[in-house]
């Protein structure tokens, strides 16, 4: 009897964790962290806006603004001074390469980013 | 043994759909106003005179707001919930102010909870003490002051007679709650754009409170993430200025956001 109740137990505890891990956040192999190159008055002001690009030119056009965390790809290597990143919806996209810089947080600089596939399909980050 | 594996399956089954599923509690609300005042005909020495200035019913009474996804979260989906009325709007609707900024975030096309929501979290809907920072009770910058103006004169120009000019305006409550919605209609086209179909006013509230890069980021940041993460340019001294603690996750700044506006957490911030 306890062995059928450890088996049941078993057995549920393996439902909710596969139920569990369709909703956790996928890595994104290839791609890493880089932050916006903005002071902190700069990275709130409401109207500072970093255009992100559908192609690795000026005249390219404009696909959103960046967030404060950019997903670039790697290696991290400029084309025409721009590097190709995920922007959230999942569209590859161009951001001028001297606007962003390696990811270190202000706050807290021992802070780890990892570009990841949210559970509702959009680029995001996670810290583990 | 076969009936005991299919009720552990449908007890599992349940408990999961019970722990992803939470349906807010929604208070009653009166669909008339005020309840009829009564008037003593005999007075009673000592007691003070009380008297109640009847409101305009509120407009969402008939939506209770429930059903919704209660979560709203950066990951919860990419749908917001419904439009409706909520506890912050019955707070806003309790302002001498509210019924107009009603009318006037209407008009431009955000939930009236929405920008209830932001009151009740910038400032409870009272006036605070005046300052050379954030103003008024939707306590804005002046970059956001006059982006949101524009935004919303974009949307319906009749709104220009309303508005008290200069710097003036961010104390006037009516004025700024027209700047406030414009504001969070920039939010939520942004948030779109990074392809968050139906924007939840939680999921808009970091675009509010952090600006457009953070608020983007916080929208698309997994639970887990450290808000010094997901905001690597903001200082500690200003995260606990706005009352992010260390170590504090993007899911527990949504929980606490969540706490203080209740349902209108989850609603859209558009209409």
């Amino acid at each position: 009897m306890k062995l059928a109740r450890f088996l049941l137990a078993g057995l549920a505890l393996a439902t909710a964790s596969r139920a569990l891990a369709a909703t956790t956040p996928r890595p994104i192999p290839g791609y890493k962290c880089m932050m916006l190159d903005l002071t902190e008055q700069q990275s709130m002001d409401p109207s500072v806006h970093i255009q992100v690009r559908s192609g690795p030119s000026n005249s390219a056009p404009a696909i959103g603004w960046a967030s404060s965390v950019v997903v670039v790809k790697q290696p991290a290597t400029p084309v025409g001074g721009y590097l190709e990143m995920l922007f959230s919806n999942g569209r590859e996209a161009w951001i001028a390469a001297n606007q962003v810089r390696p990811f270190k947080s202000v706050s807290n600089p021992s802070a780890q980013c990892f570009p990841v596939i949210l559970s509702n399909g959009l680029v995001g980050i996670s810290s583990k | 043994m076969a009936t005991g594996i299919a009720l552990a399956f449908g007890a599992a089954a349940l408990s999961l759909r019970m722990a992803t599923v939470a349906f807010g509690q929604v208070p009653a609300t009166l669909s008339g106003g005020p309840p009829v005042q009564v008037v003593p005909y005999v007075t009673e020495p000592g007691v003070p005179s009380i008297t109640i200035t009847p409101g305009t019913a509120n407009p969402f009474s008939g939506a209770d707001g429930s059903g919704g996804d209660s979560s709203g979260g950066g990951t919860s989906g990419s749908t917001g919930g419904n439009v409706g009325s909520s506890d912050a709007l019955s707070t806003m609707m309790g302002t001498s102010w509210g019924n107009t900024a009603v009318s006037n975030s209407t008009a431009v096309g955000v939930n009236p909870s929405a920008l209830a929501a932001t009151c009740v979290l910038e400032s409870g809907c009272s006036t605070p003490p005046g300052g050379s920072g954030a103003q008024g009770v939707f306590q804005m910058y002046p970059a956001a002051f006059q982006e949101g103006l524009q935004n919303a004169l974009a949307a319906d120009p009749s709104l220009a007679s309303q508005i008290v000019q200069g710097s003036a305006g961010m104390n006037d409550p009516t004025t700024e709650a027209i700047a406030a919605s414009g504001y969070l209609m920039q939010a939520a086209q942004s948030l779109q754009n990074a392809g968050i179909s139906d924007p939840t006013v939680l999921q808009a509230r970091g675009y509010y409170n952090f600006g457009p890069a953070n608020g983007v980021q916080l929208a698309t940041a997994s639970p887990d993430t450290l808000m010094s993460t997901a905001m690597p340019n903001v200082s500690q001294a200003t995260l606990a200025a706005n009352g992010v603690s260390p170590g504090e996750t993007v899911g527990q700044w949504q929980a606490s956001v969540s706490a203080k506006i209740g349902t209108a957490a989850s609603q859209s911030v558009l209409t």
